[in-house]
């Protein structure tokens, strides 16, 4: 009964979080606007009224032809499948007994391999270069993503989220949380660090050739992509508390998702552009003393 | 008052110094008012002048003017202009070519910015320049061979058969057109050869939107009309171009320009200096991905927008200037504003400044990004923030006073360091500058009429004057003719710094290319489009700065 | 903390607020200086031609056509200098503050002043001046002049036949 009462909650938390990703840029870029000291879009219902208009454009097959749009498919249906695998503040009912923080991780770096692979099959030239940036900055943001994740397993003692409900909190995990957090803004494309797509520089690099539909889905593909990241954020801050919090833990999840994705939105506002050579470098410089100090920390057990 | 003029003692010196080193190969040395000092040497010579001129008396290479003066004089003639900043005075170089073949020695390995000038002589006047290699550079490819548009026996309003030429053939695969539709503004571009992500080599490709404004003014407009016309050359600081035309003319004149007039017209160039730096900074920050500095230097650039639109009934393009003095004025309550609006202009700038330079990537990215060393600085005569930027402590302002400026004190910010933030910086002080400069005039603003009361423009008189135009110093060349100018040369700011950016772009990362390219505020339609080729592989890649050609100003190269 | 620093905006856009209006379900902010397209007062206008040769961008053009002159108006042209204002003889030009003129009709750019020109009192062709620029002209220079309702060519001929009456001497007459 439990489980099925599981289930249930799970597939309606996971429709709602489908349809939430674009209502949170939707309020983003209010606060953009805000921090602009502009009005902005009418409504926090403007991203999907776009994702919907692009959805009623014809669609125009770049030169890649069918693979294009297959590819940008693939990337929207791995995206849900990645979404419907994550813990929602509480363990996932599908994946009981699996080892899914491998399996998040696996999927999260297909999902940015898939969505530069998408644009490099345009053959455009922007979004050639588009694609080489974000390779040259996935290089280094992933191996740390997959390198923290790990590290999460190790430190945890168990590769399922479900190790993570009632993990008394030590500073090693808290390191590791700043890594990730890190890791995850990085890899969410945003500024600094969307050099990809750097509009002025390469008229938005690696989506220069989606258009109509193909570009509404890659885009939703782009806002599920964020919302998985800052959901496992979510999930590494709230599951430890699960135990105590019990249901309501659900409700906080939800509460530190927005917020995440509220913070990370102001602080893209309030920072430029980097470059390709400054960007990864000045990456490592932040993760490198941090991941020693959590290894160091996690190795003594503090 | 007419414009300024060289004290007598400067004057002197340098007419003593020009007859001593020129005086075997000068016909003449008179000093002509309201133009410079007139140098006539025979054409075989002119080497021989502009080297003595240009390397031995340190002076600067302003403009070149060919002319078609057959129906007055019977020959072609070409005015190299230069500039002799400390002793505050033009030399004018004149040399008479024959009627039906003239042709003239290339100074272009003496003063390397004569480049252009040269190029542009031989395409629109049919002057050969011997020495250098000559091609089509302003006139469209299917412009017929021989027929010259700014010779006074072509009509303005021609429109030839296009005659398709054989192209210079260009090596590797064509260009791609696309995706963003180019062809809507592509006013021109930069061939950026690149290896990777670092630029080897530069090319630039202009005068896409070429509309023989100068042609138009010399036969259709009248003097009064001109000013109009002039403001059109930019669409960010078009004023500075009425202003000069307008100086060039009464200089030519001796027109007697009322006080106010002087002083109106220097506040609102200062005003349009404060709209177009705020402007620069804010696509600067856009181009850094620091949208919220874009925003909020527009959000205070507006309300010189509106200011300029109370001061003279339009937020651009002006239109209050005519040959004599201004057609509108001033009362207590719009000064009252203007220094209100100043002030809040002045408190908010200046927060804005401090968190767009604590912005690490603002400040890493333009930082030693663009240098342009100084002795290239000077080989380039390069103008304006991108000159000061690079130690050549410059300002027309200062060093050839117009209008109101020698009754107002400022300084002139000059930086040695010559890269994006160098440039960065100069602007931001000449904001503030410009807002101390407006308070003093409007302190010191002299009643009396605004417009001239003679206005008589005798034939045949040369008349040079300079602005210093956001951008850099902007000089118009005039011989008054009659009714309307007979040759009316006019040589905007970017004109003088675009062949700089090759120094510039060389070696530098592909990414910073956007930045250092409008570092030097380039009128953005200037620079639409860049054409990446890989020199490797001599494969093309076209790189839209399709967002800079949104705040257009078609043409600032005229 | 000066990495705290650029959080300073935040700060800066608070106090703003918002500066961006709706327009255009607002209206426009313009100044009481403002030019925008030009209003012709077709009951003052005497066709006096004026305005079109101040007119930078050819905005403002006559045509003739037999017995009728008109004076138009093409907004297309116009950069709303003001010039044909400032020159107008009898201020038939007023700017007005409207600019937002774009439309789907070519027609709604062109408006016109329709002249008519004056005949001669001698020979009965038209003159080159418009009724109105006679009655204009007699208003301001009340001196019955009978020049002012001729043509040209009629003026003239008067002119040499009114010297060949005068007193003096006639040197005689040239050989056709
Ligand atoms: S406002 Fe200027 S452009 Fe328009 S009609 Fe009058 S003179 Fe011509
Ligand atoms: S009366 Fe005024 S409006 Fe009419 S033609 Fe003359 S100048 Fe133009």
């Amino acid at each position: 009964m439990q489980l099925e009462v599981n289930i249930a909650l799970s597939i309606v938390l996971f429709v709602c979080l489908t349809l939430l990703a674009p209502l949170l840029d939707g309020i983003e870029r209010k606060i953009r606007a805000k921090l602009h000291s502009r009005i902005g879009p009418p409504s926090i219902l403007q991203t999907w009224y776009d994702i919907l208009k692009l959805f009623s454009k014809e669609l125009v097959l770049p030169e890649g032809g069918l693979l294009v749009p297959l590819l940008v498919g693939l990337l929207y249906t791995l995206a849900l499948v990645t979404l419907s695998i994550i813990p929602y503040g509480v363990p996932n009912p599908f994946t009981l007994g699996l080892p899914d923080i491998l399996l998040v991780l696996v999927l999260v770096i297909a999902l940015q391999l898939l969505w530069t692979v998408s644009s490099l099959a345009s053959g455009n030239p922007y979004a050639t270069i588009g694609v080489f940036r974000e390779a040259g900055l996935g290089l280094v943001n992933e191996f740390f993503l997959a390198l923290s994740l790990i590290a999460l397993a190790l430190i945890t003692g168990s590769s399922s989220f479900t190790g993570l409900v009632g993990f008394r909190l030590t500073l090693s995990y808290i390191l590791l949380l700043v890594v990730l957090g890190i890791a995850c803004y990085v890899a969410s494309g945003r500024i600094p660090f969307d050099i990809g797509e750097a509009e002025p520089e390469l008229a938005s690099g690696v989506l220069v050739e989606f258009s109509g539909p193909v570009l509404g889905l890659a885009l939703y593909a782009h806002y599920l992509k964020r919302l998985i990241l800052y959901a496992i954020l979510a999930d590494l801050i709230v599951l430890p508390f699960a135990n105590v919090l019990g249901l309501a833990s659900i409700g906080v999840f939800l509460l530190v998702l927005v917020v995440l994705w509220i913070v990370f939105a102001v602080v893209s506002v309030v920072l430029g552009r980097s470059r390709i050579d400054l960007a990864p470098r000045s990456l490592l410089k932040i993760y490198t003393p941090l991941t020693i100090a959590y290894s160091v920390l996690g190795y003594l057990g503090a | 008052m007419v414009d300024f003029e060289p004290s007598k003692q400067d004057l002197e010196e340098v007419r003593a110094q020009l007859t001593e080193k020129l005086g075997h190969i000068a016909r003449s040395v008179e000093y002509v008012p309201g133009a410079g000092i007139l140098v006539e040497v025979p054409v075989k010579r002119i080497r021989e002048a502009v080297k003595i001129i240009h390397n031995d008396l340190d002076a600067y290479l302003r403009t070149v003017a060919g002319v078609d003066e057959r129906p007055v004089k019977g020959v072609f003639s070409a005015y190299y202009v230069f500039g002799l900043d400390s002793k505050h005075v033009n030399i004018i170089v004149v040399a008479y070519m024959d009627s039906d073949k003239p042709s003239i020695p290339s100074v272009v390995d003496i003063a390397p910015s004569a480049d252009w000038y040269e190029l542009e002589m031989y395409d629109l006047l049919g002057i050969r320049v011997e020495g250098r290699r000559l091609y089509r550079f302003i006139l469209p490819e299917d412009w017929p061979e021989g027929l010259y548009p700014l010779r006074k026996d072509v009509a303005y309003n021609i429109r030839p058969e296009p005659s398709l030429r054989s192209r210079e053939a260009i090596s590797g695969p064509r260009i791609p057109v696309g995706p963003y539709h180019p062809a809507l503004h592509e006013p021109e571009y930069f061939e950026l050869y690149v290896e990777g992500e670092r630029v080897v080599d530069v090319r630039y490709n202009g005068f896409h939107v070429h509309r023989g404004i100068e042609k138009l003014g010399e036969s259709r407009f009248t003097y009064q009309q001109v000013p109009f016309l002039a403001e059109r050359i930019c669409g960010i600081c078009g004023f500075v171009h009425s202003v000069c035309y307008t100086q060039a003319v009464e200089n030519a004149a001796r027109i007697d320009v009322p006080e106010r007039a002087l002083y109106i017209r220097s506040l609102v160039l200062e005003v349009e200096r404060l709209h177009s730096h705020l402007l620069w900074i804010g696509v600067a920050c856009h181009l850094l991905g620091y949208d919220a500095g874009f925003m909020h230097a527009w959000r205070i650039r507006e309300k010189t927008m509106v200011l300029a639109e109370l001061l003279t009934g339009s937020r651009k393009t002006y239109g209050i200037n005519l040959v004599g003095g201004v057609r509108k004025d001033i009362n207590r309550d719009k000064i009252g504003k203007v220094l209100d609006t100043v002030k809040w202009v002045e408190d908010e700038f200046k927060k804005l400044v401090e968190v767009i330079t604590s912005v690490p990537q603002v400040v890493k990215r333009a930082t030693g990004t663009g240098i342009l060393p100084k002795h290239d600085a000077r080989a380039y005569s390069v103008v304006g923030p991108v000159a000061r930027a690079s130690g050549l402590n410059r300002d027309v302002r200062r060093d050839y006073p117009y209008a109101a400026y020698k009754e107002v004190s400022f300084k002139v910010p000059v930086y040695s360091e010559g890269d994006n933030l160098a440039r960065l910086l100069v602007r931001v002080d000449e904001v503030l500058e410009s807002i101390e400069i407006i308070r003093q005039l409007l302190d010191q603003l002299p009643q009396g009429p605004i417009m001239a009361e003679e206005l008589e423009i005798p034939e045949g008189r040369i008349g040079v004057s300079s602005v210093e135009a956001p951008r850099g110093e902007d000089i118009h060349f005039i011989i008054t003719g009659k009714g309307r100018p007979y040759r009316w040369r006019v040589r905007a700011p970017t004109y003088q710094n675009i062949p700089a950016l090759k120094v510039m772009l060389k070696d530098a990362p592909l990414a910073d290319a956007p930045l250092t390219i409008a570092s030097i505020d380039p009128c953005f339609s200037c620079t639409d489009r860049v054409v990446v080729v890989d020199a490797r592989t001599r494969k093309r890649r076209i790189i839209s700065l399709r967002k800079l050609s949104k705040i257009n100003c078609i043409g600032c190269l005229i | 903390m000066s990495l705290l620093k650029p959080f300073k905006l935040i700060g800066i856009a608070h106090r703003s607020g918002v500066v961006t209006v709706r327009y255009p379900f607002q209206p426009p902010l313009v100044t009481p200086e403002f030019r925008g397209r030009i209003r012709i007062d077709a009951s003052k206008c005497i066709g006096c031609g004026a305005c079109v040769n101040a007119c930078p961008s050819n905005a403002l053009t006559l045509v003739d056509d037999g017995e009728r002159r008109a004076l138009n108006y093409f907004i297309g042209r116009c950069i709303y200098c003001g010039r044909c204002a400032d020159v107008c003889p009898v201020g038939a030009i007023t700017i007005s503050r409207e600019f937002e003129l774009a439309t789907d009709n070519i027609g709604d750019l062109n408006s016109r002043v329709i002249h008519y020109k004056a005949t001669c009192s001698c020979c009965g062709e038209e003159t080159t001046a418009t009724e109105r620029m006679i009655s204009y002209v007699v208003s301001r220079v009340p001196v019955t002049e009978t020049y002012v309702h001729m043509g040209s060519r009629c003026r003239k001929r008067r002119f040499i036949e009114g010297l060949m009456m005068g007193r003096g001497m006639i040197y005689g007459e040239s050989e056709r």
